[in-house]
């Protein structure tokens, strides 16, 4: 990630004008600057990490000592039913979150993108973000209201135009329950996604689309072959962070349906948490953690391989 | 343009977009609508406000949200400080010095958002535990300083890049020390950087779940995100009650941004891009 579009991350575009002409300072001034950060990270990030991937040869119930029982922890993972079905459920989950939020985000951020008045479009981008500061869980609370079988709003929506004879608790069936969590926040354009990319269209040179125009393309064929090659960036970003986060969803399973009905929402993070905190297993959720890692890693690395591959970032 | 020719084009864009914004606001402004009401007008009247009014019910949910607010505050503040004061200084380091081993350094603090919280939220546990730092401050705030500092780091340094060093020259000509220039040219230009920064950390620790939830036994001291949870568990038959227990939760946040709308928008788009 970098503050507008490099072509690399910024570690290596280093700008020569940073070499200190003007004299040395001893070596002790940036290491006494970094100091606070290397022990917070070392103890919270760096050694937490390896303690993790050791104790998942483990078997562990904190606060009592580790033993160590070799691979016997991913060889029960890997016939774990429920774990399996959980690695089923993220895939979806995490490919249809995705779809819909990026979709959104991008419909929406062009929505306003488009518009002619400058005044609409600051009025819209704070519709659009208001909803981003209220509380996950309270956003969750809410949307479990949502598809209440009882007093839900949905229900009473679709019943009272005459869409359903019946109520359906959507979360309390086996067919609605993942697809339902998919959909929390519907139509989903409040987010990070729309900022950024709304961001990144307005930061796009105003003389390209008014040539384009010009040239007598379309409104929406501009939106196809000039916005969305030029956005590339941010859009990558957002499905790298995307994807990340639906891999290691947790927070609507725990609010709204506990990994069921029979296991249909049942999340390996939160399957980890209820191993590691409900049955004292820490070292059976450490290989959960650590095959849960595994996918990440494989999934940015790919997205980033696809990113760079072939892709040349051109300033419009 | 004229004004009725851009209303004329513009027009199905603000259709769109009001369809799409009403759908998105119907489940809050119901959930206030209803938290004004006693469960026999909720029976009653789905959609709608009924009278009178029953702010009681704000009443009977606020001593446990209001401590679940200020318990959030209590965890938050000192989180927000210190990420700042902490990836402010890495940040400086890494983009004003030169040192051996500093691009590897930094890749390796870089490294660390790929691993998946959820992963280290075990040994962490085992260490609070080992410190018998449970139901603590600081068991709550460092672990969550350490997660944001990685991202604050790279985004602090990536801005103290782009600061000219004639600036940083002209006072050292003029005597300044290492600290001083940090503290009088670099912190004052850096501003906008660390209102950004503030703002994701703010919103991170306010939303933060997993990690309260096992760091904290107590219930008298959890934040707004698990507590407005386990009041909605426990008053979850009085639907008046529940939902204005909501409102209150979400409340302090909706106020900070009234009040630094722009700079919070701003901060949150700043053109990310990789």
């Amino acid at each position: 990630m970098t503050q507008k579009s490099k072509p690399m991350p910024s570690a290596k575009t280093e700008p020569s004008r940073w070499k200190l002409s003007s004299g040395f300072v001893p070596i002790y001034v940036p290491i006494l600057f970094l100091i606070p950060a290397l022990l917070l990270l070392l103890s919270f990030r760096y050694i937490p990490a390896v303690s993790a991937i050791f104790h998942s040869f483990t078997y562990w119930n904190i606060p009592e000592p580790s033993e160590f029982i070799g691979l016997q922890n991913y060889r029960a993972l890997f016939d774990d039913p429920i774990f399996i079905k959980s690695l089923g459920n993220i895939l979806k989950y995490m490919v249809g979150r995705t779809a819909l939020v990026l979709v959104m985000a991008f419909v929406g951020a062009e929505l306003v993108y488009n518009l002619t008045s400058d005044r609409w479009r600051n009025i819209w981008r704070m519709v659009f973000t208001i909803p981003m500061v209220i509380p996950i869980t309270v956003n969750l609370l809410v949307w479990q209201q949502v598809y209440a079988g009882r007093q839900g709003m949905l229900n009473e929506f679709l019943t009272g135009i005459g869409a359903m004879a019946r109520p359906y608790p959507w979360l309390g069936r086996p067919d609605t329950a993942l697809p339902a969590l998919i959909f929390i926040g519907f139509p989903a354009v409040a987010g990070f996604g729309f900022l950024i990319i709304l961001a990144a269209l307005q930061n796009l040179s105003s003389e390209v689309n008014d040539a384009a125009l010009i040239d007598g393309c379309s409104r929406l064929r501009r939106v196809f072959a000039i916005d969305l090659p030029a956005i590339r960036g941010p859009l990558a970003l957002i499905l790298i962070l995307s994807l990340n986060q639906g891999m290691q969803e947790f927070a609507p399973m725990l609010v709204m349906t506990q990994g069921g009905p029979i296991n249909t929402t049942m999340s390996p993070a939160y399957y980890l948490y209820i191993q590691g905190f409900t049955y004292g297993k820490h070292g059976y959720a450490s290989a959960i953690g650590a095959v849960l890692m595994l996918m990440t890693l494989m999934l940015s690395m790919f997205i980033l391989r696809m990113r760079y591959r072939k892709a040349y970032d051109v300033e419009v | 343009m004229s004004k009725s020719k851009a209303w004329r084009r513009d027009w199905p864009l603000m259709l769109a977009l009001l369809i799409l914004a009403i759908i998105t606001y119907v489940p809050f402004v119901f959930t206030v609508i209803n938290s004004f009401k006693i469960n026999a007008q909720f029976f009653q009247e789905f959609w709608l406000p009924t009278t009178p009014l029953h702010p009681e019910n704000y009443a009977r949910a606020w001593p446990a949200m209001g401590r679940a607010i200020l318990n959030s505050f209590t965890y938050s503040i000192p989180t927000l400080i210190l990420t700042l004061v902490i990836s402010g200084l890495a940040g400086y380091a890494f983009a004003r010095y030169r040192f051996p081993g500093r691009n590897s350094l930094f890749i390796s603090i870089l490294a660390l958002i790929m691993i998946p919280g959820i992963l280290l939220v075990i040994p962490m546990f085992s260490v609070i535990i080992t410190l018998d730092w449970d139901d603590t401050l600081q068991g709550v705030v460092l672990p969550w300083v350490s997660v944001e500092i990685v991202f604050g780091t790279f985004l602090m340094r990536t801005f103290f890049e782009t600061l000219p060093r004639e600036y940083f020259e002209a006072a050292r000509l003029d005597g300044a020390n290492e600290f001083s220039l940090l503290i009088r040219i670099a912190v004052p230009l850096a501003i906008p950087a660390f209102s950004t920064l503030a703002i994701l950390n703010l919103l991170f620790s306010w939303n933060d779940i997993i990690w309260p939830l096992v760091a904290i036994f107590d219930s008298e001291r959890l934040p707004v995100s698990i507590g407005v949870l386990s009041f909605a568990g426990a008053w979850s038959t009085d639907y008046g009650v529940t939902f204005a227990s909501y409102v209150i939760a979400s409340l302090p946040l909706i106020i900070i941004f009234a009040f630094t709308s722009r700079r919070f928008m701003d901060g949150l788009s700043g053109g990310l891009s990789i």
